[in-house]
């Protein structure tokens, strides 16, 4: 199992944040819903942001968000771009299969890293 | 002032490039149906289950021209600011639903009253599995 403690690099060229060259932050996460807390839906909201956008180095002063989808087996899956997929496409040569190299760690959260698909590029 | 942590009034309305302005209503559901089974000499359903998701979204406006300029078919992404109750920075939800599908636009009118036209949307899934629904703090 891979090292999931710290964030790794990834060769992928999906919606990572980047520093340099190298690929630092998950493309995606998976959280179990239960890690949501509050009573209102803003804070709900909130308490979910605040453990994923530093995760996926989301910098709020550029534009950028987390957005949160609510996946069946109380999942959330949060991405950057509320256009990201779990499976690649219909219609896309890898039609149905993962998207992402999933890691996951002891608290119940997986880091999502895009996996290298350029051949299958889609432009 | 704090958040309200309440929510009213709705802003930044669009479908795709379009913005849709003089919105006096907003509908965002999670389309959750539910299958039923039942056979043999059963009188009620045995199971109860959540099999299909179609998540969709409803519009009203008052700047009726904006949506009734889409015809049926028109796909873009959906989105729609909740604004919070006392328009502080931080209250605001922020709704995308991607691959939204327009599937109708109804425009009316009563006597003595404001004419609205109203726009229902339904979304796909790109790959089957992805939930198009998703939020975010605005």
């Amino acid at each position: 199992m891979p090292d999931t403690t710290q964030p790794q690099p990834s060769t992928g060229s999906g919606s990572g944040a980047t520093t340099g060259d190298a690929t630092i932050f998950p493309a995606a996460l998976m959280l179990p819903e239960t890690l949501k807390s509050g009573t209102r839906q803003i804070d709900r909201i909130n308490s979910v942001l605040a453990v994923a956008e530093p995760m996926l180095g989301v910098d709020r002063a550029k534009g950028e968000r987390a957005y949160i989808r609510r996946q069946p087996g109380g999942r959330l899956f949060i991405t950057r771009d509320p256009a990201d997929t779990l499976l690649h496409p219909v219609g896309h040569p890898l039609q149905g299969s993962e998207r992402y190299r999933w890691s996951p760690r002891d608290d119940g959260i997986e880091f999502g890293y895009l996996g290298d698909t350029s051949t299958y590029a889609t432009v | 002032m704090a958040a309200s942590k309440i929510q009213a009034n709705w802003t930044a309305v669009a479908h795709g490039s379009n913005a849709i302005t003089r919105v006096s209503s907003v509908t965002i559901s999670q389309g959750g149906t539910l299958a039923t089974y039942s056979a043999d000499g059963d009188r009620y359903p045995t199971i109860v289950v959540n099999l299909m998701n179609k998540p969709k979204a409803t519009v009203t406006t008052a700047d009726t021209a904006s949506v009734m300029g889409l015809t049926p078919g028109t796909t873009a992404s959906f989105t729609a600011t909740h604004k919070d109750a006392n328009s502080q920075t931080g209250g605001d939800i922020l709704y995308v639903l991607a691959n939204a599908v327009v599937e109708n636009v109804d425009t009316s009118g009563d006597h003595g009253q404001f004419g609205t036209a109203t726009m229902s949307l339904l979304a796909y899934s790109s790959d089957g599995t992805t939930n198009p629904l998703s939020f975010t703090r605005a």
